[in-house]
């Protein structure tokens, strides 16, 4: 899948990162930072238009995020139900939604760039949480932005680099995700060690 | 995820939820539970603890391997793959296109966008055998991989 990805990028360009994009932000594992990566390549190659590819990028990636938001919002009641019935009652997942619906935002934000392989999941949660719609948005553009900037500008400054610069940024993606969960998990662990 | 996360690990009690909570009254009711009782049974504490070591070590171990892999970016070992164009191969080794077009028999385009495969595909052979042609063109125009100290070389 990976090297048909790619392969559709170097052939067709623009258009194929669009599709690539919008379907990876629904939650299909594709790779998209390589891809990104690559995308900075070929424009320093004079391939891709810079700005096309930006834009092209950016709109597909909220498309596929506002697809995610609507999948959760109208189709989700059904798995919360299920949810609740696996999880252990009502208010837990009341609970979980409340505290979505306070920390959506950043967690959307952050889900687009810096943890990005939760950002699927942040969609389908913010869309479940019935998260306002606008305020999503706004997160959403904000955070797809600096993704997109980061890669493809890290893709035209390492342009000979690609597959090395993608295995850093997976990497450096994944300790991301691990040491927010384990602040998390440590702030938890010590709540409950403090209480009596 | 922040969803599911805060589920497994319990979540605040809090009377925000009162309106929402409505939306699950298909779902198993347990009754009410505090998050301190429900978080220092014995169990789940340990499970807290376990789980916590885990994302640590996952920090330890992607940090480390993305400071190894930061550090490769300092050399040149950038594999052929199929899915790369010539003019981008040509671009990723700092050679010109014409040596690698000329290794595999084919006449040069000003904006050739075909990945191998599909170049590959016209010439009814495999990908791999093209990759290995334009490796042996790479090292006959001089270009070799300097290898990274104690690292790994293409």
């Amino acid at each position: 899948m990976r090297e048909w990805v790619l392969a559709a990028l170097s052939q067709y360009g623009s258009p194929a990162l669009f599709g690539v994009m919008t379907v990876a932000s629904i939650g299909a594992p594709l790779p998209v930072s390589l891809l990104l990566i690559v995308t900075g390549s070929l424009i320093s190659l004079g391939a891709m238009n810079l700005w096309w590819a930006i834009g092209l990028a950016i709109a597909g990636s909220v498309l596929g995020d506002q697809i995610g938001y609507a999948i959760g919002r109208w189709g989700g009641a059904a798995l919360i139900s299920r949810l609740g019935a696996v999880w252990g009652g009502s208010e837990r997942l009341a609970n979980a939604e409340a505290q979505m619906r306070r920390w959506g935002g950043l967690g959307v934000f952050f889900s687009r760039w810096l943890a990005s392989p939760l950002g699927p999941w942040f969609n389908f949660a913010s869309g479940i949480a019935e998260y306002p719609w606008v305020r999503f948005v706004l997160w959403d553009v904000l955070g797809e932005v600096i993704d997109t900037a980061i890669c493809i500008g890290l893709g035209r400054v390492f342009s000979d680099r690609v597959q090395e610069l993608d295995a850093a940024l997976g990497d450096f993606t994944w300790a991301a995700v691990a040491l927010l969960a384990a602040v998390w998990l440590g702030w938890k662990l010590w709540k409950a060690l403090r209480s009596p | 995820m922040l969803l599911s996360l805060s589920l497994a690990a319990g979540g605040h009690s809090g009377n925000a939820c009162g309106r929402i909570g409505d939306r699950y009254s298909n779902a198993r009711l347990d009754g009410p539970r505090g998050y301190s009782e429900m978080v220092a049974r014995p169990s789940n504490l340990l499970i807290l603890t376990v789980v916590f070591f885990v994302a640590l070590a996952g920090t330890i171990i992607f940090g480390y391997r993305a400071g190894q892999h930061a550090r490769g970016l300092r050399w040149e070992n950038e594999p052929i793959r199929a899915w790369m164009s010539v003019p981008l191969i040509a671009h990723t080794h700092h050679v010109p296109r014409q040596i690698l077009y000329q290794a595999i028999g084919v006449e040069p385009q000003p904006r050739d966008r075909r990945p191998l495969r599909m170049i590959a595909r016209e010439q009814n052979r495999p990908a791999a055998a093209l990759i290995r042609d334009l490796e042996n063109a790479l090292a006959r125009a001089g270009h070799t991989h300097p290898a990274p100290p104690g690292g790994k070389v293409p």
